[in-house]
This record gives C-alpha cells, sequence and structure tokens, in this order.
C-alpha cells in the first residue's frame, strides 16, 4: 500500500510545483479547491494508474474518490488488494 | 421558466397528461404528477420551515428532480429566487445574497436543511414582478444580479418551444447547471409544454462514454450544449458513437473548434445544427443555421425574429451596413436591468433614435457583414468563457489580490481545445512570505466559481512585466511564464 506521502509528493510535482509535499494537509480539497478540475481528473488517474501500477477502471472514475490525499490513498490502497 | 404562465401550462399538463414522464434523472421517470406531488411537498416543508411570504429566497444546491420542484414550489408561493452558481465559494454566496436582499437561503429535500437567514440584510432591492435572479460575472469582484422579467420568459418559451420541436414526445437534453440561462430552454421550457428533460448527472458532466449512453438510451431529441461536450462524445471509439434520434442540435456559449464541425455530421445525421449567441441579460439574441461541413469559425448569425442590434465603433458612432464595432441587442426576452440600477445603468441603455427600445451593451466585438450575417471577434473587456462559463478574469486578479502576501497578479487565457480556454494566474509575492499556491486556492475557492479558479497558479519572486504605461502586460506575462507550463 502506498504511503500517503508517496502520493503527495506525486500529486505536488505534478499540479503544484511550487509546494513542499509536506505542506499539503491530507485533507486538503484538491476538487473544491481548483487544484484538479473534472478535466484534469482524467489526467490525475490515469498518472496515479501509471505510477503505483494498479488498473482503475473508467466506472470509478467518481470525483469523490480523489478528493483529498486521504481518499486517494485509500483508494490507491483499496486497488492494489488482490482480487477475490 | 419562472412566470406565472409556466406554473399555468405546467399545471395543464399536471391535470391532462400525469403519466407523461416530465423527468428523467439516474435512469428513474418522474412523472408530471410526481413532480407535482414533489412541488407540494417541498411547499409543506417551506410552511413548517417558517417561511414567510414576502421573504426573498436563496437556492443554492446541485441539479436534482428535488431542485426542480422545490423552486416550482417556490414560485408558485410567489417568492423571488436568487439561484447563484452551486460551487461558488461560501464568502461570495454570502456577499450575493446580501447584494440580492436574500433573507432565507434553503435547500432542496430530503431534508431541507439549514434554512438560515444571513445577517445583515437591511435592503431589498426591487425585483419587480421578476420570479427569478441569475447571476452574471461582473468586474467589480461581485457577479451581477439579473432579475428575469416574467414576459420575457413566456417570450423566449414561446419561440424556442416552436423553433426546436419541444412539445409532448420531445425528449430534451439538460446539461447545463439550473442556474445558467440554458436551463430556461432544456428545463423550464420542457416543462412548460408537456415535454419530457433528461437532467445529466452534474458528477459526470465531463464523462464523454456517461452522456453517449444517456443521448443513445434516451432517444433524446433535442440537445443544446456548450462545444465542451460535442467534442467529448467526437473523442469517443466506443459504445454509441452516432445518434439518429437527435432532431435539433445547438452549439452555444462559446466559439466552436473548427475541427469539430464535420463531426457534428457524423454523430447526428439527422440534426438541425445551429449556433446560437446569447447572454444571461438578453437571452438568446443571433442563431446561424450550419449548413455544410467546412472547417471554419463559424458565425453567430442573424438576429432572432423581434431582435434588435446596433454595431457600435470604437468611436460611439453607430455602423452601418458591414463593419465591424460593440454589439448591442435589444430583445423580446430580455431583463429590464440588473438589480443594481448603477450597474444597470451601465449596460442597459435606451435609442436616442426612439428614446423607447432598450438596448443591451454586449461588451462583444462583432463583425457584420453584407448580408447582416454576425462573426464575433472578441471582447471589450476581461471576459473569456471557460468550460462554457463567462469568466472575468479581473475578477479572479482582484480575489486573489486580497490576499495580504500577494504583491502584483496576472491572470490569463490560453485558448483550449476542450475546455474553451484555461486560466493561469502568475503571483509575484511579497518578499520573505512563504506564500504557495495551495494558500491562494483556498481564497478563490471561497471567493470564486469553480470554473473561475485559476488552473495554474506561479509564484514568482520578481515584478511581473508592465507596459509603457505601468499597467502589468498580460502579452508579456503570457509568453514569459505559460510556455513552461
Amino acid at each position: 500500500m502506498p504511503r500517503s506521502d508517496e502520493i503527495k509528493a506525486w500529486i505536488v510535482r505534478n499540479f503544484a510545483p511550487d509546494v513542499d509535499p509536506a505542506d499539503l494537509p491530507d485533507d486538503y480539497d484538491l476538487l473544491a479547491s481548483g487544484l484538479i478540475s473534472s478535466l484534469s481528473l482524467v489526467r490525475l488517474v490515469s498518472g496515479l494508474a501509471a505510477e503505483f501500477d494498479v488498473d482503475i477502471d473508467a466506472a470509478d472514475l467518481r470525483p469523490e474518490y480523489f478528493r483529498s490525499v486521504t481518499s486517494i490513498t485509500e483508494f490507491v490502497g483499496a486497488a492494489l488488494q488482490p482480487q477475490a | 421558466m419562472p412566470s406565472p404562465q409556466f406554473l399555468d401550462r405546467f399545471a395543464t399538463w399536471v391535470a391532462d397528461r400525469p403519466d407523461t414522464p416530465a423527468i428523467r434523472w439516474r435512469e428513474a421517470t418522474i412523472t408530471y404528477r410526481d413532480l407535482d406531488a414533489l412541488a407540494n411537498a417541498a411547499a409543506r416543508e417551506l410552511v413548517s420551515a417558517g417561511l414567510r411570504g414576502d421573504d426573498r429566497v436563496g437556492v443554492s444546491a446541485g441539479k436534482s428532480p428535488e431542485l426542480v420542484a422545490l423552486l416550482i414550489a417556490l414560485w408558485r408561493a410567489g417568492h423571488t429566487v436568487m439561484l447563484p452558481s452551486h460551487d461558488l465559494g461560501s464568502a461570495a454566496l454570502r456577499m450575493l445574497a446580501k447584494a440580492a436582499g436574500v433573507t432565507r437561503l434553503v435547500t432542496p429535500s430530503p431534508v431541507l436543511s439549514e434554512t438560515t437567514e444571513p445577517v445583515g440584510v437591511h435592503h431589498v432591492p426591487s425585483a419587480g414582478d421578476s420570479l427569478l435572479i441569475l447571476t452574471t460575472s461582473g468586474s467589480t469582484g461581485v457577479p451581477k444580479l439579473v432579475p428575469l422579467s416574467p414576459k420575457g420568459v413566456d417570450n423566449f418559451m414561446c419561440w424556442a418551444a416552436g423553433t426546436f420541436d419541444i412539445r409532448p414526445g420531445a425528449q430534451v437534453l439538460s446539461c447545463a447547471p439550473l442556474n445558467f440561462d440554458l436551463s430556461l430552454l432544456d428545463v423550464w421550457t420542457t416543462l412548460a409544454s408537456g415535454a419530457t428533460t433528461t437532467l445529466v448527472d452534474p458528477r459526470f458532466a465531463t464523462d464523454g462514454s456517461y452522456l453517449a449512453h444517456t443521448l443513445d438510451t434516451e432517444k433524446i431529441t433535442m440537445v443544446q450544449a456548450v462545444p465542451m461536450v460535442y467534442r467529448l462524445l467526437a473523442d469517443l471509439s466506443i459504445g454509441p458513437i452516432r445518434f439518429p434520434s437527435v432532431r435539433h442540435l445547438v452549439l452555444t456559449g462559446d466559439a466552436t473548434p473548427p475541427k469539430l464541425l464535420p463531426e457534428l455530421v457524423r454523430m447526428f445525421p439527422r440534426a438541425r445544427r445551429y449556433n446560437v449567441y446569447g447572454c444571461t441579460e438578453t437571452n438568446d439574441s443571433t442563431m446561424y443555421e450550419i449548413i455544410d461541413t467546412t472547417e471554419r469559425k463559424l458565425p453567430i448569425g442573424s438576429p432572432l425574429p423581434g431582435v434588435h442590434t446596433q454595431v457600435i465603433s470604437c468611436d460611439g458612432d453607430v455602423v452601418e451596413g458591414s463593419g465591424s464595432g460593440e454589439l448591442w441587442v435589444s430583445t423580446p426576452f430580455q431583463a429590464n436591468g440588473y438589480l443594481d440600477p448603477i450597474a444597470t445603468r451601465e449596460r442597459f441603455v435606451r435609442d436616442p433614435a426612439d428614446g423607447n427600445t432598450v438596448f443591451y451593451r454586449t461588451g462583444d466585438v462583432v463583425y457584420r457583414d453584407d448580408d447582416g450575417v454576425f462573426t464575433l471577434e472578441g471582447r471589450t473587456d476581461f471576459h473569456v468563457k471557460v468550460r462554457g462559463a463567462r469568466t472575468n478574469m479581473a475578477e479572479v486578479e482582484h480575489v486573489i489580490q486580497r490576499h495580504p502576501d500577494v504583491r502584483e497578479v496576472a491572470v490569463v487565457a490560453v485558448p483550449d481545445e476542450l475546455a474553451g480556454n484555461v486560466l493561469h494566474a502568475v503571483v509575484c509575492r511579497r518578499e520573505g512570505s512563504s506564500l504557495n499556491s495551495l494558500k491562494l486556492r483556498e481564497v478563490c475557492r471561497e471567493g470564486l466559481a469553480r470554473t473561475a479558479i485559476p488552473t495554474t497558479i506561479t509564484i514568482v519572486e520578481e515584478a511581473l512585466p508592465k507596459t509603457s504605461t505601468g499597467k502589468v502586460d498580460r502579452k508579456a506575462v503570457l509568453s514569459r511564464y505559460t510556455e513552461r507550463i
């Protein structure tokens, strides 16, 4: 399971290069703040899938899964669980 | 269609065809009878929430059948409703509610939560007989409030229903949020006409395959949307990619990318296609029917029936015949002004020739050809379209500038195939400050609609480039900072 600081570093590198990853709070609302827009969500998801080597189904493209570092960490963690 | 006539016509459909679908939402059907029952339930909740007859009401909510029903209930009770963008920051919402004289903020059922009385409403500006106040981007940091005239919306309903065959059996797609003037056609004209409106779930509004699936399964006959929606559909390669049920297709709200034009014919082989131009203040003003597939810049067309236009040169002279200038329009659909009389005087002007016709100064620069067909050339101010929403870059700058650590800010727009425009902010921060883009995003979130929040915020230490008159040189900012984005 990826740690939230890995997710943070990746988000900052791609969407807020001026920010120190440690300054991005776990619960910062990425959607309401416009850091991730409905159009860049696709870029976020495909980037996450490549970076953390997970399969993300198009049906999972619910914005609420990607609202914060916490929710992304949970989502990627769940996607990495071996399927039964 | 917020007017007594709308309520009468809706009531007629409830009585005559109660089982006709009024709304399709998340694959469920809400009939005219169901919608009437929802509105009655909302009316009871409003009473138990202690809403007074003279309350001016603000409603901020995402699109849903419950929101449609709540608005019907409020209009039936005679309330004037302000309907701002749902994703407006809380500070901006409070400021707007105050400016509009809103005494109660309500949200739709199932729980009519938090009817709150905003503090500090001392003055309720007159909205005349208006039942619905929409908002539009202003230049002073607060969106302008546009009270729609019931007579204007009745005229619009009559024109739109006739032009786009909106009548029982028509299936109209509603892509835009309910606070956009586009909903006057997609939702309110549809419900006044005994037809069915399919509400696009706002969570999937930019999901091309969801939109394609909806067009296909709902057998949509009429679509009105910003070009971005058609672009999302055109980019699909799997699932439904042809939509023969569509008979009328309206492009509006933004310039259409030329490459999209041949795709429209491929996707909508049986549809008449139109480019429609209008603004919240006047509603639709000009229309151009697209009869070929040539890749080119589309004209916005000729004035609709009953619409008067003038082209005013930068010297303030009336341009006769072909030529360029600011477009002034007078439409049978238009509002009588803004809620703020000072703003009204700036933009709504009486024609000196007859002293009677009221023209709205659109701020759009157009070219009119020999045949009287208009083409949009640009703006006289700092407005651009971002994902279909008119956005004032000066307003975005104004909000960012309020942060004490901001020394200078420039917001620039870069044209984008999908979004229309993408906003970039370049901020020079105070020496020694630790200001970063996350902190500025919090400021934007409080004061701006989601579409107005810049996609990138670049923090710099050096002063921004200036023109010879000492103003921030946006062109230089654009080339110096946005090329590395």
